[in-house]
């Protein structure tokens, strides 16, 4: 398991996806999807609270930056309820301003990724972050 | 009879020499022997009377100059145009013993704009002047700095009518005044204000020393005047180069941060692409990849040296994971040295308990502590103790900080205003300790950014201690570079 993308599960691992930009939301969804993990995606912070009361993702990707309810604002609400305390989270940031991100884990987020990224090592985190949970 | 006539003779010489010598009360027998001795004698306490004057006079006119040495010395303890014009305002209504003083500046571009009064508690203050009587004052201000004169009336009912005295004229019944001194203020540019020292209801003769003095202190003031519009002016400048470099720096971040989302979209399926996400790509497809990758990767990189320079001119943090005993333990060296030289002891830094882990940005915390710790050491009398304590602060979490001296310590009544820019605590500045009032200002905000608190406690001549909390960090596996 370690250092592969493949998650070893029986059912795939389900990861929600909330980006504003089309392109990378279509992006982080084409990749995941190919390494094997079930996709839901949405395109601001209140859909995203919505979706993880709904679907339970196994870990979320957030982006920083969105209209509406920012990451933070959403990773934040997320430790609040002891449903979701525990929930992998990783920060997706178009600003490297490392003030968001120890912002980002003072609020307790998992992990971090600075834009522009790699989409093969956002894949790796997201197996490393699934497989410490 | 002759030898009664020497015996005066011998007694008024001796009255005389005792003058000469300054017993100024030794006085002759006018009623002593025959006419002629005792008109001598009346002559000679005549001149006696008239030494006691003089030097009556004389005592009082050092008495004078003793007050205006230290009025001039009051003015130019400070930098601030009002509170300079304020002192010589009062400082002359007391020394002059007059009724009113009241001073104006008339040129707004060259100097701060000040009308100030001083007057006897028995007579009401002067109203707001109108507009006219404003222009009445810098017309009379700039006759008389053209012609070099000041104006002495010792009664305005009947002044001569010269070319100034007429303007004053005018002025004197919106004053009020029945005797005035008045005095241009001015530089090498010509007039920009008005002093007028004046009594209320009586004549008065002004003496030179009193000109001469009003004259001397209002060249004070007009030096200080000018300085005082320069730092205003500068400060202004200072500010606006400020807000620009900040306007600058924030567009900078800001397009830098705007040109990253189009740019992963761009990297991020080119990534896939090589990787054959969608499928196998024959050799001359990948050769084209790889120059798109290069140069996206040459605007990337572009992109970070822009933000990089933007970072640095704007401060911003630079996350490092660390604990606070290193970077302490650092700046103790650094200011071992200061502390050797103002014998004052920096003792080793006091960690309660390992782990004091946080995430900053080191150059920056290592200036908040430089600053804290230097700051202790300085306000340390000789033999004073600086400590530096640190370690986890169980109820909140945090790491926490402490810098304890036994120094001068800090007024209570300022220490609300200790952390605000520019700010010097009263008791540093009058002991003329060297500093510019942004340290503290510099430590709060760097702490504020790191999401950290900073407090002081300190008593009047016994010290001050400053606590400065961070959150703590506990070490993750450093993250993949992005």
């Amino acid at each position: 398991m370690r250092g592969g993308t493949e998650p070893q599960r029986s059912v795939p691992a389900h990861v929600l996806v909330a980006e504003d930009d089309l392109d990378i939301r279509e992006l982080l969804v084409r990749k995941l999807t190919l390494s094997g993990y079930q996709v839901t995606a949405v395109s601001d912070g209140l859909q995203a609270r919505k979706a993880i009361a709904e679907h339970r993702p196994d870990v979320v990707l957030l982006d920083v930056t969105m209209p509406g309810m920012s990451g933070l604002d959403v990773v934040e609400e997320l430790r609040s309820h002891p449903d979701t305390a525990e929930l992998p989270v990783i920060l997706l940031t178009a600003r490297s301003q490392e003030f968001d991100i120890s912002t980002g884990f003072a609020l307790g987020a998992t992990d971090y990724v600075v834009k522009p990224f790699s989409p093969r090592d956002l894949v790796e985190r997201v197996a490393r972050v699934l497989a410490g949970s | 009879m002759m030898i009664g006539a020497k015996r005066s003779i011998r007694r008024l010489t001796t009255i005389l020499q005792q003058l000469h010598q300054g017993e100024l009360t030794a006085t002759a027998n006018e009623y002593d022997g025959p006419p002629h001795i005792r008109s001598l004698a009346q002559a000679v306490n005549a001149v006696g009377h008239r030494a006691r004057l003089d030097a009556d006079a004389e005592l009082e006119a050092e008495q004078f100059r003793q007050r205006a040495r230290l009025i001039s010395a009051t003015i130019r303890r400070t930098t601030n145009a009002a509170q300079m014009a304020s002192h010589l305002v009062r400082g002359l209504g007391q020394a002059y013993d007059a009724d009113r003083v009241w001073l104006h500046t008339v040129a707004p571009d060259r100097v701060p704009e000040i009308t100030v009064q001083w007057h006897r508690e028995s007579i009401p203050p002067l109203p707001d002047a109108a507009p006219q009587h404003l222009e009445a004052a810098r017309s009379l201000a700039e006759r008389l700095w053209d012609g070099a004169q000041l104006l002495t009336i010792d009664d305005h009912r009947n002044y001569v009518p010269s070319d100034g005295g007429r303007h004053a004229f005018e002025l004197a019944a919106l004053v009020g005044a029945t005797a005035s001194i008045v005095v241009p203020i001015g530089d090498s540019s010509g007039a920009f204000g008005l002093l007028w020292i004046s009594m209320a209801d009586h004549q008065r003769h002004w003496t030179h020393t009193e000109a001469g003095v009003a004259r001397y202190l209002t060249g004070d003031v007009a030096h200080g005047l000018v300085q005082a519009h320069t730092i205003e002016t500068q400060a202004e400048a200072v500010e606006l180069l400020r807000q620009l470099d900040q306007a600058k720096a924030d567009f900078i971040s800001t397009v830098s941060h705007e040109l990253r989302t189009p740019l992963t979209s761009i990297t991020g399926y080119l990534e896939m692409l090589a990787d054959g996400d969608a499928g196998q790509l024959p050799d001359s497809a990948l050769q084209m990849l790889a120059v798109i990758d290069r140069n996206a990767t040459r605007l990337r990189n572009l992109i970070e040296d822009l933000l990089t320079q933007s970072r640095i001119d704007a401060g911003r943090l630079r996350l490092d994971v660390t604990t606070v005993d290193e970077i302490l333990t650092s700046v103790r060296s650094a200011l071992m040295p200061l502390a050797s030289a103002a014998s004052v002891s920096l003792h080793p830094i006091i960690s309660l308990a390992g782990g004091a882990y946080i995430q900053g940005d080191v150059q920056q915390l290592e200036q908040v502590f430089t600053n804290l710790i230097s700051n202790a050491v300085k306000f340390s009398q000789d033999n004073g103790s600086v400590t530096v304590t640190c370690g986890v602060d169980d109820d909140s979490d945090g790491v926490f900080v402490e810098i304890a001296d036994n120094g001068m310590g800090i007024p209570s009544n300022e220490l609300d205003r200790l952390f605000t820019r520019f700010f010097r605590a009263s008791n540093a500045t009058a002991a003329a300790l060297p500093g510019t009032g942004l340290g503290l200002a510099i430590v709060a905000e760097i702490v504020e950014r790191h999401g950290g608190e900073i407090d002081v406690e300190s008593e009047l001549d016994h010290g001050s201690t400053f606590t400065v909390w961070l959150p703590r960090k506990v070490p993750l596996a450093p993250p993949l570079s992005p």
